[in-house]
């Protein structure tokens, strides 16, 4: 007798039967069945078509969002494969590292097959996350810490004869103290020598000069070829721009500086500077938003104000609230990243 | 039914010649489906590629002292699962059903269509999170095509008899909670098998 919930020659309950089915899990047989019994009657189709309608509506409407495959793949190969067994990745043409939230230290395979071939050497490649700055050392102990994004590339002779490092980004350099072996890094546009000391390099694509600022001891910086035989002695304070022409530009410790590397250090320094880039700086140094608001019509707006002053380590409070007591202004935080500083006019 | 070339049935990790272009083809066969599968428990895109991500991850790191009781698919997606679960648990917003990613209307295809369409979608959410844990969990991994009923009876480790049997309870449930909503689209859909 056939149970009105199962189909006859099964032994199974119908939505059993055809959950299976549709599923592929069916013998031939099983299938003549189920093929059988709706033939047999209306409305026994009708239930089919039920089943069916819930089964494939369900399977196919519930959303699903789109996946690439290729991006995960990218940056799980950094983590795994590549990491490990030294797979070649080009060097200038990663698309890895734009996912890559961590950091790949890539030896490059072919640079070994033309080292024992033509002893060319091999280099070590070493890229920071686009959201992680990474610290990493040199065998000589001297540490080089990489902003976003920044790339260096050294090779394994580094330290032999002399400590060369290549840089493309952001990066700051505590190089240990070798009067034997100079440290160069080669940038874009420079290359600054140094013996022992402690130093930040920016050296950007779309920037058109590269910046280079000491924060300790003393450096030479010249034109990345050295066509000019420009050299400019640099001590700590002082910063540099060397553009693409090969000019160099120097800034005295007293001044302004060039260039801080204001991630590394949170070394703040500003002299005789328009409010107005103040606020700049301190926007991308603590990533937040602070808006000027001159209350006094009629007179000099607030970011043509000047401003001298010098922080270490402080947070944005109190960097604010100093700047806000020599320049009579009064803060008004709106939220953690949203700040306005409002003034009537320039002391 | 149309059946893609399981690269993942085997239980052995390659030789290490092999094991690159293996753990690359099981990475670029599978991770889409993981990540469906991830996202239909937690509804979370990007935590679901972190779990797929994270699980492919310990693979390559620990393959050397896994022992793949039944196959490597089976394991990734044992691992897929388990995370899912866990990180679904930890949600604090349960179910919530977010359709916004499925909404806009089709060419060609009335107002009252697509409005008819977009209960069903969420009937269908509701309906699926209604059921049953269990049940919710073989429903799901039923829906993906890679997976048979031995391979989900492997990696939940149950009986494939428990399998059938959840998966006529889901079909059933569905059946039930879809009823009014199926009849109202009964002509503008066809079911390929």
């Amino acid at each position: 007798m056939a149970h009105a919930s199962q189909i006859p020659g099964t032994s199974q309950p119908i939505e059993e039967l055809l959950a299976a089915y549709w599923k592929g899990e069916l013998s031939s047989t099983e299938e003549a069945h189920i093929l059988r019994w709706r033939q047999e009657s209306p409305d026994n189709e009708h239930l089919y078509q039920g089943y069916a309608k819930a089964w494939q509506q369900s399977r196919t409407m519930d959303p699903s969002p789109e996946f690439n495959v290729q991006a995960a793949w990218d940056k799980v190969l950094l983590q795994t494969v590549a990491q490990e067994s030294k797979v070649a990745l080009n060097w200038w043409q990663q698309p890895i590292i734009r996912a890559a939230a961590a950091v790949v230290v890539v030896a490059l395979l072919s640079w070994i097959f033309q080292y024992t071939v033509f002893k060319r050497p091999v280099y070590i490649d070493v890229i920071a996350g686009m959201d992680s700055i990474l610290r990493h050392e040199l065998p000589d102990k001297s540490v080089v810490t990489l902003r976003n994004g920044a790339k260096i590339r050294y090779s394994d002779a580094y330290n032999n004869e002399e400590r060369e490092i290549w840089l493309d980004g952001e990066a700051f350099f505590e190089v240990q103290k070798n009067p034997k072996k100079t440290f160069t890094v080669v940038a874009r546009r420079s290359r600054t020598i140094v013996k022992g000391t402690t130093f930040g390099v920016r050296s950007i694509e779309s920037d058109t000069a590269d910046y280079i600022a000491v924060e300790e001891g003393k450096v030479a910086v010249m034109e990345k070829y050295a066509q000019s035989a420009k050299e400019v002695f640099l001590t700590a304070g002082m910063s540099a721009l060397t553009g693409s022409s090969g000019s160099i530009q120097v800034q005295s410790a007293t001044a302004t500086p060039l260039y801080q590397p204001l991630w590394k250090t949170k070394h703040i320094r500003f002299q005789d500077q328009y409010l107005a880039e103040v606020v700049n700086q301190l926007q991308e140094l603590y990533q937040v938003n602070i808006e000027l608001h001159t209350t006094a019509p009629h007179t000099t707006p607030l970011g043509n104000c000047k401003y001298t002053g010098e922080f270490q380590d402080d947070s944005l409070e109190e960097v604010l609230e100093i700047l806000g007591a020599t320049l009579s202004l009064r803060i008004e935080r709106h939220s953690d990243t949203h700040y306005i500083l409002i003034g009537n006019a320039c002391p | 039914m149309k059946k893609k070339v399981d690269i993942g049935a085997t239980t052995y990790w390659p030789e290490k010649e092999e094991e690159q272009a293996f753990y690359q083809t099981l990475f670029h066969t599978y991770y889409v489906d993981l990540c469906k599968f991830s996202f239909s428990i937690i509804k979370d895109k990007a935590k679901a590629e972190d779990i797929v991500q994270d699980v492919f991850i310990t693979l390559w790191r620990k393959r050397r002292s896994i022992s793949f009781s039944f196959s490597i698919k089976s394991y990734v997606f044992k691992s897929v699962y388990n995370k899912s679960i866990t990180a679904y648990h930890q949600h604090t917003k349960r179910i919530k059903v977010d359709l916004e990613e499925a909404s806009g209307a089709a060419e060609g295809v009335t107002a009252v269509e697509w409005i008819q369409a977009e209960e069903l979608k969420e009937a269908i959410a509701i309906a699926i999170a209604e059921m049953t844990d269990g049940c919710r969990t073989i429903f799901l991994m039923s829906r993906e095509e890679a997976l048979s009923y031995k391979e989900i009876s492997e990696i939940l480790g149950i009986s494939i008899k428990t399998v059938e049997n959840q998966m006529g309870k889901a079909l059933k449930h569905l059946r039930i909670h879809l009823k009014e909503y199926l009849v109202l689209i009964l002509f503008f859909t066809v079911y390929r098998g």
